[in-house]
């Protein structure tokens, strides 16, 4: 146990919005030995900052476990009877989940944007040369197929939010699912094989080339 | 009858063509920042009066021959990444890999996601997806340190293989270094071990002292300074594009170089002095801060080495000029991060002044590329300051500035307009200002509404440091210590 002194983030609007997800960042953002040497006017627009003189174990508390208390002169602990390891994988676990509602989020406006991208596709030149050919014809229906093709479009990309609405960021079943969801393959348009996803976060802290001595 | 001259002194030219009398106007970075559906992004290219040079911006959708991504592909942007994470600029540091902002994204060959701005002023361009990122990324994985150079036109690089340094000289380009390594044509002197085992980058040359130096490691996470003296002129080998360096014959394989005029001076044990053992590493934990680590040697042979500790932080080593070790000079740890071992993208990286006074070497603090580690050190003595920045959300990108400084940006949400958050690094007047072994808090008083982004709502802006002419900064300056005597 040592006296340090503590810099720690407090959210001002509920968090930060990363990839349309609130995500609430509060915490500790640098321990020092004096108060002097806490970084000055960190404030930014979602954010203020206080430091706090606490006594500080890293034996026994990782910097993730700690959260201001009421007071903002001291530290709650966000888990009590765990050791630093077991905080480390705990905290990881809650980032994973905010790492997969965000990747979630994305794969939303990824099914949109491709309705969206197939419908201009459609549009344009080919409606205008259903029109002439209607007209000529004396008919309707070449402009019925492709308004047709568009509302296709439109259903089955709802048809594929509503597959991925139900998918829970925060179970493993619901993570493994997001991983596999492809929101390219909606509307005959097959499965995309277009390249490399994202990379989503380890399943555990220390979960690669492990060569720990 | 005679007559008086005045000599007239031939100025330096930029590598753009022409004399340019005042270096401050050549391009120092570009912010990028981009929403792919409907808010497009682009490129704002900025100077080293921290002026704009040139901005280019695309619309969202709709609009074709735009600055956006597709969802299938970027439009304008060359990948074959089937999504929008790679370019987008909509998601923090901490739970996304591949965004702009990350902080081992930058370091002295640029912006592993892109082209560095050039000489005339252009912004810069995406390399591809994340296939790119890998690539490039071997090149800020490998690339060692200069320093003391003030013509920083050129790199070099080590391969981590066993007992042996695959060692390459050449320009400063990531995508040089990548055809070269990877085709298998471009040729490398194999340097064998000193001591033990090799290690990816983790070398330094100082240009000033005509020394090189190699790190090398075990396989218990040991290090030992391998210092070469007069050594050759590093920059004449990189720039001539002849690593062979006198080879007669010519090695007929080009594959693998065991011959020749420089491998005779790198295998020579004369020329050599092995430093002591490293101590007081705090924690072990992986290839990264086994086979990996950013070096500084310094005018009077001191070296400074800094360390990613993926999962715990990082730490500082400090050898002494004559070659004995100082120990741990400074280590920080946070929680979970990524280094090599997850993709060459993350780890630790270093940037270097203009001038080659100052070298900074950093590492994230928090998984993909959130906060920042590092130390700023003085190259003439190993004077050496940190920085401790534990922060969750925000990556934290530098650049140098001028003759000897650095540009420190944190990559906040810049929605509602502020900008790039950012704050100019004085070297030395910190240096001037701080004891050894400080913190000098580069990440705190961040300015803002002063460097624009070019997308307006959510976005944590990317920094792609520029390529220039460093060489100007010296001969276009006077020297501060003389005009003050």
């Amino acid at each position: 146990m040592a006296k340090k002194f503590i810099q720690y983030r407090k959210v001002t609007k509920g968090g930060i919005v990363s990839d349309g997800v609130l995500k609430d960042n509060s915490g500790v953002v640098g321990v020092y030995d004096t108060a002097e040497e806490a970084p000055q006017n960190m404030e930014d627009q979602w954010h203020t900052y206080v430091t706090v003189e606490y006594d500080f174990d890293p034996t026994v508390d990782s910097l993730v476990n700690l959260k201001l208390n009421a007071a903002e002169d001291g530290f709650d602990k966000k888990w009590t009877g765990k050791t630093v390891a077991e905080q480390l994988e705990l905290h990881h676990e809650a980032e994973k989940v905010q790492s997969y509602k965000e990747k979630k989020n994305r794969l939303k406006k990824a099914i949109n944007v491709k309705a969206g991208e197939r419908i201009e596709g459609l549009e344009g030149w080919r409606i205008e040369r259903a029109k002439q050919q209607d007209f000529l014809a004396g008919s309707t229906s070449n402009q019925t197929a492709i308004y047709q093709t568009i509302e296709t479009v439109r259903s089955t990309s709802n048809t594929k939010q509503d597959e991925l609405s139900p998918l829970d960021p925060s179970t493993a079943a619901g993570q493994a699912a997001i991983d596999a969801f492809d929101p390219n393959d909606f509307g005959g348009a097959g499965p995309d094989t277009e390249g490399s996803k994202d990379s989503p976060l380890l399943a555990t802290t220390q979960d690669y080339d492990h060569t720990k001595a | 009858m005679g007559r008086s001259l005045t000599e007239v002194v031939q100025q330096q030219t930029s590598s753009g063509g022409g004399t340019r009398s005042d270096p401050w106007q050549q391009p120092c970075f570009t912010v990028y920042s981009q929403e792919h559906s409907d808010g497009g992004g682009g490129f704002f290219s900025y100077d080293h009066n921290l002026n704009m040079l040139s901005n280019v911006r695309g619309t969202g959708s709709n609009h074709y021959g735009s600055y956006r991504t597709y969802s299938s592909q970027a439009s304008e942007f060359q990948q074959n990444h089937a999504g929008n994470d790679t370019f987008e600029t909509t998601g923090d540091a901490s739970s996304n890999s591949q965004r702009p902002s990350l902080t081992s994204f930058v370091g002295y060959l640029g912006h592993i996601m892109f082209m560095p701005p050039q000489p005339n002023g252009f912004g810069g361009w995406c390399r591809n997806g994340n296939p790119a990122q890998s690539r490039s990324g071997e090149a800020f994985r490998d690339v060692n340190g200069i320093v003391g150079e003030t013509r920083q036109d050129y790199a070099w690089f080590t391969q981590h293989s066993g007992g042996n340094h695959y060692v390459r000289f050449m320009q400063r380009s990531a995508n040089t270094y990548y055809s070269d390594r990877s085709s298998g044509y471009g040729g490398y002197i194999n340097v064998s071990c000193a001591w033990s085992q090799s290690m990816y980058g983790g070398g330094c040359y100082n240009a000033r002292t005509k020394k090189i130096m190699f790190m090398e490691t075990n396989t218990g996470h040991a290090f030992k300074p391998v210092v070469y003296s007069n050594a050759p002129d590093i920059r004449a080998i990189a720039t001539n594009t002849n690593p062979f360096y006198n080879v007669t014959p010519r090695n007929s394989s080009y594959s693998e170089h065991t011959t020749g005029e420089l491998y005779d001076y790198f295998n020579n044990a004369a020329n050599r002095t092995i430093y002591a053992t490293s101590s007081g590493k705090p924690t072990n934990n992986d290839s990264e801060d086994n086979y990996r680590c950013a070096s500084c040697l310094c005018d009077n042979d001191k070296v400074v080495m800094f360390q990613m500790i993926p999962h715990y932080g990082c730490w500082t080593c400090r050898w002494n000029s004559d070659g004995t070790t100082e120990g741990n000079i400074y280590n920080a740890s946070h929680t979970t991060s990524y280094g090599y071992p997850n993709g060459n993208q993350f780890g630790v990286r270093w940037q270097v002044s203009s001038d080659g006074d100052y070298w900074f070497a950093y590492c994230p603090t928090y998984y993909y590329g959130a906060g920042m580690f590092g130390v700023l050190v003085r190259v003439k003595d190993g004077k050496t300051l940190y920085i401790q920045a534990s922060d969750s959300s925000y990556g934290h990108q530098i650049c140098p500035l001028g003759k000897s400084d650095f540009l420190m940006a944190r990559q906040v949400n810049s929605d509602g307009g502020p900008g790039m958050y950012y704050r100019v690094i004085r070297s030395k007047r910190e240096m001037h200002r701080l004891n050894d072994l400080t913190n000098f808090n580069g990440q705190d008083n961040m300015r803002t509404y002063m460097i624009d982004t070019p997308y307006y709502s959510t976005a944590y802006p990317g920094l792609i440091p520029a390529f220039y002419d460093t060489h100007l900064f010296t001969t276009q300056t006077p020297d501060a210590e003389t005009v003050m005597d």
